[in-house]
């Protein structure tokens, strides 16, 4: 809760912290904090009502904050269940959420899916945290929620409902610094400014973060391994009468990588740019969204690039906080601009159009028991669509709440939860149009998902415990492959040849302690915790009638047991917190007859927030340093790429106001 | 490869003789001083999981991961491009790693590592000399402005001349004392003097030389695998000459990386699709039927000098590759697994 974090990029902290926090008479960077999250609430028009039974985790925001400067794919590796197959420091950083593969993850930022059109999967390393307000890990297949890829889980990025100021008509501004300089020529550089008034806020962030990488592990050096990127996020709210408000987004991201050890360099160039409009009645709010997405990728000097235009409106009824319905439909239109597309009929530079409707509705039958059935069909150019139902319960087993002494509860919260669902992911453009190899005929991926789950939260004075036990199975079909052409040719194609059963369970639980003591010096919270996941990815049959030992075999880069661990301890103020993860085995072959070493990797990160006053207001200054890999110990992650031994950063912060 | 063929077969001479006159039994220099074939997997590109297997001759099985096994798991790396034996070491070019693994072919222990050459393709031998086919770094548009042959002195494992090309190079060999460089961007076999290390003449070949076979009479073969897949060429070349005294063209063969070829007796044998052709040295005409056919692509290729038997690998990057024994004549006799893109076969 006290890492110099800026206020905006904190707003997600779960709610019921707030009440268990004293008042104090000094401000504190928490207490800016707490006001913010009064003040904000998550949006009404969020899609993550519907993912009734769903396992999800909402990202507190303060942890992500440690790793501004750093991906939302290191990010996930330390403290999720998700394994990130990332190519070394701060390189391609692919996914396997759930046993699945890197295209199987959807990244869903404010409605809209930003993943690689032409590879059809994100690149995790190119995902700045500092630029997401929220973020939310959305688990199991939900493409009835968020459209195609949705098969492992989602990662969804949603804004808030922007908390213009009620009387203050004059710009406020807030601005936040920070400056983080590293080992191996890490230097990050993130820069925030909030001003807002009654009927404008506007928030812009602007980062710049590089790393050369020049380390060696045993006598052996790390080449050609140099990243930067930066980039801005601009956006605008504003208020219009009759309870209407549109959002404005634009967020443009430049990267250069260097491949490690290689002599190939990458540049990508994204452009995210989008208008949302909401108006809200005592009904229905209703929605209409503009986005224009150019992606970029030069592989040396070969360029690849997509334009989208997308288009969603939608409508949600809302009755009695008991019934919801949200009816709506996306148009989603594709230019390509590959030099190896062509499409059957020759011609170059193909379009595509990809349309859903969906209609979403959720039930809140009795106090303790909510269901969903949600429905999404998409419609693409010249190819057969598919069908995404869902069905999802939720009961809540145990709701007590009960006085104890000192005005203290006692509150215990007992959850089944139960999802099942078909999901499905649309061919990408290359396994439809690259030449030579491309295969018009492609069909899409087909995924069948059930899951069940309970959690359990109690609250004892300053006492918290949070459980989560889930286990899933996944049943997917039709997975598209790129194999050599097994007739003629030197290429590789693609074909619906794998079909695999995923079984897992996940198992996670936190403990945290509030100290309510007045005394600024004292000892203030500690939180610990830790997530282990289990995943059995089989593979049920050969890909060919030689692929012999293939069969009944756990997919290549799925770790069978994954854990992350973390703790938190605040002490006046100071700080120090601590992660750590392993990752088993990771099979390079289907046959399973090589494999990546297990791995461990601990951070750790200690510091002071400080307060200073400049021009009679108190400013926030946060110092603190952060080890990496603090066990110093020689791993990879994929294959031979080289990891960074031990090593160090500095950070400075500051929020000024 | 003949001289080290000879090499070999005198110190086995040697040893037999000191063996008879010292004691009543031969004592092996090492695990692997038996009969057999060492089976070159290349490995995923970006994994670079190239690793060397061993098919033992005594007990007729392969034994994997080979390098891994005798240096306490250091990986032996990728893209495994090629192996060849000189002097009783085995010289293992890992393209990926700009690296070449000097390793005792008899324990599979690592000697030496020869680094500072990037991008290493191939490996010829002469006297105390390696001559390595070299990359260089690629450029944006993937040319090979620095591509070379590099002179490596075998006593220091140390690069003491860069012979510069520029153009992608391919397959190197020695023949009659001279290095022959597959020049593949230039369709040209390029000829390097070994006395001095200098350029020699060039000779004009078909499309993309690649790899090189010498046979039973001493006449160099190159397989030029064309730019299109109906294109190929086999080629003899007179090394006391250097002219060109056969060429069979309109071979079937794929392009980069499926380019194998071997040779025993009086044939010399090439990969298409599941299929291993073969033509004469003295009358070579393209050929119709395949002698063996297979029921998987084949990546892979290699013949036996001892008996001819013919070995084949799987063109898999995901899974370990089968690799299958045949008879000269192409009748099946065994199937085995080795590892990750099993492409060439070096004999002991």
């Amino acid at each position: 809760m006290l890492t110099c974090a800026p206020a905006y990029v904190c707003a997600q902290t779960p709610k019921n912290q707030k009440d268990t926090i004293p008042k104090k008479t000094i401000k504190t960077l928490e207490e800016i904090l707490e006001e913010t999250l009064q003040t904000v609430e998550v949006s009404a028009f969020s899609l993550q009502k519907y993912s009734v039974g769903l396992k999800k985790t909402a990202i507190d925001s303060t942890n992500l904050a440690l790793y501004s400067g750093r991906s939302v794919g290191e990010f996930l590796m330390m403290q999720t269940p998700l394994y990130i197959k990332e190519y070394g420091a701060g390189m391609l950083a692919s996914v396997s959420f759930r046993g699945t593969g890197a295209g199987h993850t959807a990244f869903v930022w404010n409605g809209v899916s930003i993943g690689s059109q032409t590879l059809g999967e994100v690149d995790f390393s190119q995902m700045p945290t500092f630029i997401f307000d929220n973020l939310s890990v959305q688990f199991g297949g939900a493409s009835s929620l968020f459209g195609s890829d949705a098969i492992g889980g989602s990662i969804v990025v949603e804004g808030n409902i922007p908390a213009f100021k009620s009387t203050n008509k004059y710009f406020s501004p807030k601005l936040f610094l920070q400056q983080k300089i590293g080992s191996f020529g890490r230097n990050n550089t993130n820069l925030g400014f909030i001003l807002e008034n009654k009927n404008i806020i506007s928030q812009t962030k602007i980062y710049h973060n590089t790393a050369k990488n020049d380390f060696s592990v045993s006598g052996k050096e790390n080449k050609h391994a140099m990243f930067r990127n930066a980039g801005f996020l601009q956006e605008f709210a504003f208020k219009l009468p009759k309870n209407q408000y549109i959002l404005f987004k634009t967020w443009y991201h430049n990267a250069f990588i260097e491949l490690p050890n290689q002599t190939s360099t990458q540049k990508d160039q994204n452009l995210r740019v989008m208008a949302d409009y909401f108006k809200e009645t005592n009904l229905v709010v209703y929605n209409a969204k503009l986005a224009y997405i150019k992606d970029i990728m030069y592989f040396n000097e070969e360029k690849i690039q997509t334009e989208r235009f997308v288009g969603t409106v939608g409508a949600e009824i809302s009755l009695n906080n008991r019934l919801n319905i949200r009816l709506g439909g996306n148009i989603n239109y594709i230019l390509m601009n590959v030099d190896n597309y062509v499409t059957s009929t020759n011609t170059k530079q193909p379009t595509e159009t990809r349309n859903d409707v969906f209609a979403l509705v959720r039930w809140q039958a009795q106090k303790r028991l909510a269901m969903s059935v949600n429905l999404r069909q998409t419609f693409v150019s010249g190819f057969r669509g598919a069908f995404a139902p869902s069905f999802g319960v939720e009961y809540q087993l145990k709701n007590t709440s009960s006085n104890i002494r000192n005005n203290q509860q006692k509150n215990t919260l007992i959850l089944l939860k139960s999802n099942i669902s078909h999901n499905y992911r649309v061919p990408t453009l290359n396994s439809r149009y690259w030449q030579p190899g491309g295969n018009p005929n492609i069909r899409p991926e087909s995924s069948y998902n059930a899951e069940i789950g309970i959690s359990a939260t109690h609250q004892r004075n300053n006492f918290e415990f949070k459980s989560n036990l889930t286990t899933y199975q996944n049943y997917v079909k039709d997975w598209i492959l790129w194999h050599p052409n097994t007739t003629n040719g030197n290429f590789w194609t693609p074909d619906n040849l794998r079909e695999v059963r995923i079984r897992g369970a996940e198992l996670d639980g936190a403990i945290s302690y509030k100290n309510n003591s007045q005394n600024r010096k004292s000892f203030k919270s500690a939180k610990i915790g830790a997530n282990y996941a289990y995943t059995q990815s089989t593979n049920l049959k050969g890909i060919d009638e030689n692929d012999t030992n293939s069969a009944g075999k756990q997919l290549p880069y799925v770790p069978f047991n994954r854990i992350t661990a973390f703790f938190e301890v605040f002490f006046g103020r100071n700080f120090i917190s601590g992660q750590t993860q392993y990752t088993d085995v990771r099979f390079l072959t289907t046959d399973n007859g090589e494999f990546v070493k297990p791995f461990v990797v601990g951070n750790l990160n200690f510091g002071r927030n400080m307060t200073m006053k400049i021009q009679n207001k108190e400013q926030k200054i946060n110092v603190s340093m952060q080890i990496n890999n603090i066990f110093n110990l020689n791993y990879t992650n994929v294959g031979a790429n080289m990891m960074p031994p031990r090593n160090f950063e500095l950070n400075l912060s500051t929020i000024l106001e | 490869m003949k001289k080290s063929n000879v090499l070999v077969l005198l110190s086995a001479i040697m040893i037999m003789f000191s063996a008879c006159t010292k004691t009543a039994e031969i004592v092996p220099k090492g695990k692997y001083d038996v009969s057999g074939i060492f089976i070159v997997n290349e490995g995923n590109f970006s994994d670079k999981n190239g690793s060397l297997s061993f098919l033992d001759g005594k007990t007729d099985a392969v034994i994997n991961q080979l390098v891994e096994t005798e240096n306490a798991t250091v990986k032996l790396g990728g893209t495994f491009q090629s192996a060849k034996i000189y002097n009783d070491k085995i010289y293992a070019i890992t393209q990926n790693e700009d690296k070449i693994t000097v390793l005792d072919a008899n324990t599979l222990k690592i000697v030496a590592t020869i680094t500072g050459i990037v991008n290493p393709y191939d490996i010829a031998f002469s006297g105390d000399k390696a001559y390595v086919t070299s990359w260089g770094a690629f450029d944006a548009n993937f040319l090979t402005p620095d591509a070379s042959v590099k002179v490596v002195n075998l006593t220091t494992n140390a690069v003491i001349k860069t012979i510069g090309y520029g153009t992608y190079l391919l397959g190197i060999t020695e023949a009659f004392g001279k290095i022959y460089v597959a020049n593949a961007d230039a369709n040209q076999v390029s000829i390097i003097e070994t006395t001095n290390d200098t350029k020699s003449t060039n000779i004009t070949v078909s499309d993309y030389p690649a790899r090189f076979v010498t046979d039973r009479n001493g006449k160099l073969w190159v397989m030029c695998s064309g730019l299109s897949t109906a294109s190929g060429a086999l080629q003899r070349i007179n090394p006391s000459t250097n002219a060109i005294e056969k060429t069979v063209t309109n071979l079937t063969v794929q392009g980069y990386g499926y380019e194998k070829v071997a040779t025993y007796e009086d044939k010399i044998f090439y990969i298409e699709g599941k299929n291993v052709f073969s033509v004469n040295i003295d009358t070579p005409i393209a050929p119709t039927t395949p002698t063996i056919t297979t029921t998987y692509r084949l990546y892979g290729m290699g013949v036996s000098k001892v008996n001819g038997d013919i070995f084949v690998g799987e063109a898999t990057f995901t899974r370990s590759s089968k690799v299958g024994k045949y008879t000269k004549a192409g009748a099946f006799t065994k199937e085995y697994i080795a590892g990750i893109a099993a492409s060439t076969f070096v004999e002991r």
